[in-house]
């Protein structure tokens, strides 16, 4: 079997091959040190890998951004979070699809949202942040014309304490 | 693995297929997953808000109104429930060192769900001092019993 192997072939081209030409040995056939690895397993578990990853991120919507010290707060009944309008609420700030807009100008920059966008409103805060400066967030959505509206939560198994 | 033909002078059909671009592949694909994947599993409670100026077509729902007062307190009042169902139509639960009463509130709504099942819609009334994460687990508790519709009253 080793004899039609590809890797018997390449070997044969291999420094290692030309070296033994250059300094041959006592004229004994040495015993080949070749073998043949058996990838077949090692492809088999790359593709069980490959699936689970690509399965497991097939389920995104709207990509949040979570740096900072932003902590969302979990529930267990959540859903998918689909596509939308992102307003993030963070220490105060407020981001209308990552742009700093200020609380007066919040209403402006939802309305001129396009209609397309102005399907659902998915917002983020920080589990700490007062329902005081989240109340603007749904006062100046609803005049924008937004119906649905998501909050962000991190999906968990259990409960509240 | 071979499988000798018996013959001698025929010319070998088994061969060994070349796994090292499958084996190249896959690690690049596993590489880019890796990085890509999202490890943190975002989801959304939905929330259902009135507007204003819509047409009030029919009679209202049956609804629970929730309100959060102060030191933990929670009020949970029934509106336009049928009058064939029984449950008592104003409930208050007291906090807990100032803190909401979590277990209390979970047991009154399972007992709500159970006595007054045409319930389907809520409304919060949160407080401006309330915490973002109060609101998510009351409306976490009220999907939980089958409470499908839940709405926020913003300040």
């Amino acid at each position: 079997m080793l004899d039609h192997s590809i890797l018997n072939n390449q070997s044969m081209q291999s420094p290692l091959t030309a070296q033994s030409a250059i300094k041959p040995g006592s004229g004994k056939k040495k015993k080949s040190i070749l073998m043949s690895l058996t990838l077949t397993s090692l492809i088999d578990a790359f593709s069980i890998l490959v699936i689970f990853l690509l399965s497991s991120s097939s389920n995104t919507g709207q990509p949040l951004d979570m740096r900072g010290k932003l902590q969302l707060p979990t529930s267990a009944q959540s859903e998918s979070v689909g596509f939308g309008t992102v307003v993030k609420l963070d220490m105060g700030h407020y981001f209308v699809n990552d742009k700093e807009v200020s609380l007066d100008q919040l209403t402006k920059a939802l309305y001129e949202m396009p209609t397309k966008e102005k399907d659902s409103l998915i917002i983020q805060a920080d589990r700490k942040a007062g329902f005081a400066s989240l109340s603007p967030v749904i006062l100046a959505a609803s005049h924008a014309g937004f119906e649905k509206f998501k909050f962000a939560v991190l999906q968990s198994a259990g409960r509240v304490q | 693995m071979n499988i000798e033909s018996g013959r001698k002078g025929k010319k070998e059909l088994n061969f060994e297929l070349n796994l090292m671009p499958v084996f190249d592949i896959l690690s690049v694909c596993i590489c880019f997953l890796l990085m890509t994947v999202v490890w943190v599993q975002v989801g959304a409670l939905k929330a259902s808000q009135s507007m204003g100026g819509q047409a009030k077509t029919s009679a209202n729902p049956p609804a629970v109104w929730a309100t959060f007062g102060t030191g933990g307190n929670i009020s949970l009042s029934l509106r336009d429930v049928p009058s064939s169902e029984r449950f008592e139509r104003n409930v208050s639960i007291p906090g807990k060192g100032g803190q909401i009463d979590w277990r209390s509130l979970t047991s009154i709504m399972q007992q709500m769900s159970q006595a007054v099942p045409s319930v389907k819609t809520a409304l919060i009334m949160p407080s401006d001092k309330i915490a973002y994460e109060e609101i998510i687990n009351l409306m976490d508790q009220m999907k939980k019993f089958g409470i499908k519709d839940v709405g926020i009253s913003p300040l």
